[in-house]
């Protein structure tokens, strides 16, 4: 006998249940083979052991009334035993299912808030404008400087330098060479009394913004010419795309992103530039040959920089 | 219908008293060797006793009535086994594990014991603890005896590689 066959005869030769040979043979293997000696001794140890376990006894309360004792309860223990896995189909499978529409139906609830705070985030970049004056039209009353006041971003006297002022006399223009000044009795000059000397200072220019000024002229050719020229001498470079301005149904008109630091200057001069109403039109909101305003840009707009739209129209 | 219910008192009821006063002492240790707690293994004895009155009705067994009565305790503690599978922790196993000497092991033997798969456990608790010969294990357990004596080796083998250490 080997140690093969002597483990597949353990269980009988541990209960003494092999017969008279086949025992013989199994003495005489466990004399030659110290580990099967030892794991019988094993054996029949753990045999002993599982023999001599105290046996449990029905407790009495049970004894007497099988059916009807009360059995103590399982309490917190079947709770630490609860398992997702262990419920039942019919309950793990509805419940499953209401927790994921919910999760679906928050993630749609909360897409328009999360929209919400982002467009926030965008209206608080540095320098912006508070989002409740986007797209808010005005003539260049005091509403625009009431506003929490931005500070003229990217201005500086090293840009101003860059490009120079120079003097430009527009036809019709009732005012002398005094640039800083806008018209004086010109009654359509859209910008209240206040407006009328209007210098760079009083408007703040900031990141991310859009200035249009929009002109009626009868002449809209001739007011593109000398938009241009005022361009090239504030030094906008003439690569600059659209420069030249395009004709579009309506009118002419020019888009660019200019140094911040021209903007007030470019409306000063816009304004003088600006002709007077027609007799018939005067004291009309059409008599308003210019207006401008300003706005946030939601498209990226180069740091220093603003978008200069500027709307020539026929009268 | 099933007037028993109703009547606990009643025929059906009595039935089971013979059983509870002749192996109610079997039955609910082997719930509680298998179940581990006295809690659960009244618990189970009790949806044991109520499977019993249900199946044995107005005729008992009148041969083999132990293996048929212990077969039928078999096929309750699989059923809840499968329902709600008891096992240690790995901190628990570890703490098996961690034991120094064999006598420190044989002392945790009921936790080694309890690592064993429930038929190999019902396997040697009723074979070596309650002595029941492997022809009536054979029909409680409703498997062939040479099966048996294998797997009653193999199950003694795990349990000295755990306490004793494995060996080449």
């Amino acid at each position: 006998m080997n140690c093969f066959d002597w483990q597949n005869r353990a269980s009988d030769y541990l209960d003494g249940a092999l017969p008279t040979p086949q025992r013989e043979e199994a003495d005489e293997h466990l004399s030659q083979c110290q580990d099967c000696l030892d794991r019988y001794r094993h054996y029949r140890i753990l045999v002993d052991t599982l023999s001599s376990q105290p046996r449990s006894s029905l407790p009495v309360p049970i004894r007497r009334a099988p059916m009807s004792a009360p059995l103590p309860r399982r309490g917190i223990s079947f709770l630490r035993g609860l398992q997702w896995s262990r419920l039942p189909w019919h309950l793990r499978t509805p419940l499953e299912g209401l927790a994921l529409l919910s999760v679906v139906f928050s993630v749609i609830s909360a897409a328009p808030r999360i929209r919400e705070f982002y467009q926030r985030r965008l209206a608080r970049d540095p320098g912006g404008l508070d989002p409740s004056f986007e797209d808010f039209t005005l003539t260049g009353s005091e509403h625009v400087l009431t506003s929490p006041p931005s500070p003229v971003a990217g201005t500086s006297s090293a840009e101003a330098e860059a490009f120079p002022h120079s003097t430009i006399k527009a036809p019709g223009q009732i005012m002398g060479g005094d640039e800083s000044a806008g018209p004086l009795d010109d009654d359509s000059a859209p910008d209240g009394p206040d407006k009328t000397r209007a210098a760079a200072p009083e408007i703040r220019v900031g990141d991310s913004e859009i200035w249009r000024f929009i002109l009626k002229t009868d002449n809209p050719a001739e007011m593109r010419g000398h938009i241009v020229r005022l361009l090239t001498d504030l030094g906008v470079p003439p690569s600059t795309v659209r420069e030249a301005g395009i004709e579009v149904p309506g009118g002419i008109e020019f888009d660019l992103i200019v140094p911040q630091g021209i903007i007030p200057d470019i409306k000063r001069k816009l304004q003088g530039l600006a002709p007077p109403a027609p007799r018939e039109f005067a004291k009309t909101p059409a008599s308003e040959t210019f207006t401008w305003y300003k706005s946030k840009s939601r498209t990226p707009v180069p740091k220093h920089r603003s978008r200069l739209v500027i709307w020539i129209s026929q009268i | 219908m099933n007037f028993s219910r109703l009547f606990p008192n009643s025929t059906a009821s009595e039935s089971i008293e013979p059983i509870v006063r002749q192996y109610g002492d079997l039955l609910f240790d082997l719930c509680q060797s298998v179940l581990w707690s006295s809690r659960e293994a009244q618990h189970a004895f009790r949806s044991l006793l109520k499977g019993l009155q249900r199946s044995r009705g107005a005729r008992g067994f009148q041969d083999y009535e132990r293996a048929c009565i212990l077969r039928f305790a078999c096929d309750q503690l699989r059923g809840r086994d499968a329902r709600h599978p008891r096992r240690r922790s790995a901190s628990e196993q570890l703490e098996l594990d961690s034991a120094l000497g064999v006598p420190q092991r044989l002392g945790r033997f009921e936790g080694y014991f309890q690592r064993l798969p429930l038929e190999d456990q019902l396997l040697l608790l009723l074979r070596d603890k309650y002595g029941i010969s492997f022809a009536e294990i054979a029909v409680i357990l409703g498997t062939p005896e040479g099966s048996l004596k294998v797997r009653r080796q193999q199950a003694l083998r795990a349990l000295e590689d755990w306490i004793w250490g494995i060996r080449s």
